[in-house]
């Protein structure tokens, strides 16, 4: 169902499917699990507060379907994310404390373009997540976890947001072309790594969210005349490090539980390109294709390509992947050279998830 | 009636007979499928200058069957012919390292690629063990642009198992003239088309 159609209140608009397993595969049933659905800009953080959440249980397999029934503000937040929304998965240990974690989008429209990426998104299908067993006391133990998770009420909450410049894309040009161009936009497409952590562990990767809002003006990379010119585009996102708060009865109050994740939150704009930071791969003649003078040629999408590292934000490095809707582009327009190559690093440049020019 | 052939029996026969007849139309009718057998495959464009009565060449595809197969080329359906566009497309095995086509007049093509390598289409047979097959056109016409926008490939696979379309989002256009520079000239319009193309 598309939700810039549907009603406000109504059926579901998607099904999150959750699996928990204990650490030796079993299936964990009776496990608490928190579902939010996340807001997609800061000024959703400011108009509404926090984004809503609610406390499930997994069944006697373990498994979980989550029917997402978006209000009028989350369809509103939803639908000015290009119909992707953004879910937040939480698994509580037989204590009640947080122990594991994921992020994933749904895509609620009906283009076919998103439809497939939404199935190479992290957690696309079932979000597998694991519940540390509980070994000695455990009836004395889940009736604690019980008791806590059942006389507490868990949220995420925005503790930060910062705004970094993330790689959304690659132009390369050797000599003799015109025409040049990676265009971005005017609807952001990207989907980035969320990064997790509870207490003192490590930062590890939790999932992704997708990035689709849409500004007045695309960003590009302009390569017209130029040689040797290999460029990243990078365009400016705001993200937010959210933490799992707690308030319970009785106190204590927005008492944070140990558990955070960074994340995207939206595309606000801004091209910048950084001066020579990539390199071109080795031509194989069976990905290159030769082009005559005065040609010219356009891809509009792109198979996703992701970028290790993309972004920092938080001092945490986010990967970052682009290019799957129509969103993306490039083009180049040759000179008067009699042959002017185009390949790729997995195919011919019309199916390759990267582009590079060569002339000889 | 008593007996097997009662008129309720009869009826009832009669129904299936109109249902087997009904469903074997709609199968003869619906043709192959669509599928993505040979993709993912990206929405683009190619536009060629050249000289009248210069061919253009423009490569599609690099095709491989997939394990267990064997596919059979039967055609390619050209969709949206602009100006006199005459598509006749062309396919070899390709023993890499070597190049394929991109986007060339046969005048700038030089010695780069040998064109009597290629041969017909329809009935290449390939199976994971062979190399790959190139896919590519050859576009000839007289009007200041031609070409086409998209193309549809049509195979079986394990001896008619299965008829399978598939849909490549490829445009190509050609544009003539008298001198390469008109040609070029002739291309103004696409290329403002191509600039404005998809976003």
């Amino acid at each position: 169902m598309s939700i810039s159609n549907a009603a406000a209140v109504g059926p579901s608009d998607a099904v999150v499917r959750i699996r928990v397993l204990d650490a030796n595969g079993a299936p964990n049933a009776g496990a608490a699990v928190l579902t939010t659905v996340l807001w997609t800009s800061k000024a959703d953080f400011e108009r509404h507060g926090r984004p809503r959440s609610v406390m499930h249980r997994t069944d006697a397999s373990g498994e979980l379907a989550v029917p997402l029934r978006l209000d009028r503000q989350q369809r509103a937040a939803v639908r000015r994310n290009g119909d992707w929304a953004n879910v937040s998965v939480v698994v509580f240990d037989a204590a009640g404390r947080p122990v594991s974690q994921a992020t994933t989008s749904r895509y609620l429209g009906m283009l076919p373009d998103n439809q497939a990426q939404a199935r190479s998104m992290p957690h696309a299908d079932v979000i597998r997540l694991v519940q540390p067993s509980a070994t000695r006391g455990v009836a004395t133990l889940e009736s604690t976890a019980q008791a806590a998770v059942t006389s507490c009420t868990y949220y995420w909450d925005a503790d930060d947001y910062s705004l970094r410049y993330a790689q959304v894309g690659e132009l390369h040009v050797d000599s003799d072309v015109s025409y040049a161009r990676f265009t971005y936009g005017a609807t952001a497409d990207t989907t980035f790594d969320v990064m997790a952590k509870a207490g003192t562990q490590d930062w590890s990767l939790a999932g992704g969210v997708h990035i689709e809002n849409r500004l007045a003006n695309s960003v590009f990379a302009n390569a017209g005349g130029q040689t040797n010119y290999h460029w990243a585009l990078r365009s400016q996102f705001r993200f937010v490090k959210m933490k799992l708060f707690k308030d319970c009865l009785g106190g204590p109050y927005r008492y944070w539980t140990g558990s955070q994740y960074v994340a995207a939150l939206e595309w606000t704009g801004n091209g910048m390109t950084l001066s020579n930071t990539l390199k071109q791969s080795s031509r194989l003649a069976a990905n290159t294709a030769p082009y005559g003078p005065n040609t010219g040629w356009t891809r509009s999408s792109g198979t996703l390509v992701k970028w290790a590292a993309a972004v920092s934000p938080f001092l945490v490095s986010l990967g970052a992947q682009s290019g799957a809707s129509s969103n993306v582009k490039i083009e180049y327009e040759f000179g008067s050279r009699s042959v002017h190559y185009l390949y790729g690093d997995t195919g011919l440049p019309s199916v390759s998830k990267r582009v590079f020019q060569d002339t000889p | 009636v008593p007996g097997p052939w009662n008129r309720e029996r009869i009826a009832a026969a009669g129904i299936l007979l109109v249902a087997a007849v009904v469903l074997g139309i709609y199968l003869l009718a619906r043709g192959p499928s669509d599928s993505d057998y040979f993709g993912p495959n990206e929405p683009t464009w190619v536009r060629v200058p050249t000289t009248l009565g210069d061919p253009v060449y423009v490569g599609i595809l690099i095709l491989r069957a997939q394990p267990g197969h064997t596919v059979e080329l039967e055609g390619l359906v050209v969709e949206g012919i602009t100006g006199d566009a005459v598509v006749a497309p062309m396919v070899r095995h390709i023993q890499e390292p070597a190049s394929v086509l991109g986007g060339i007049a046969e005048s700038d093509l030089g010695g780069a690629i040998d064109l009597s390598t290629y041969g017909p289409l329809a009935g290449l047979r390939f199976s994971p063990a062979d190399d790959p097959v190139e896919l590519a056109v050859r576009i000839t016409g007289t009007t200041p642009v031609h070409g086409f926008d998209g193309l549809r490939l049509r195979f079986s696979i394990n001896d008619g198992e299965a008829t399978v379309d598939d849909r490549i989002p490829m445009r190509a256009s050609v544009c003539t003239g008298t001198t390469r520079a008109e040609a070029v000239e002739s291309c103004r319009p696409i290329e403002a088309e191509m600039r404005s193309f998809g976003l």
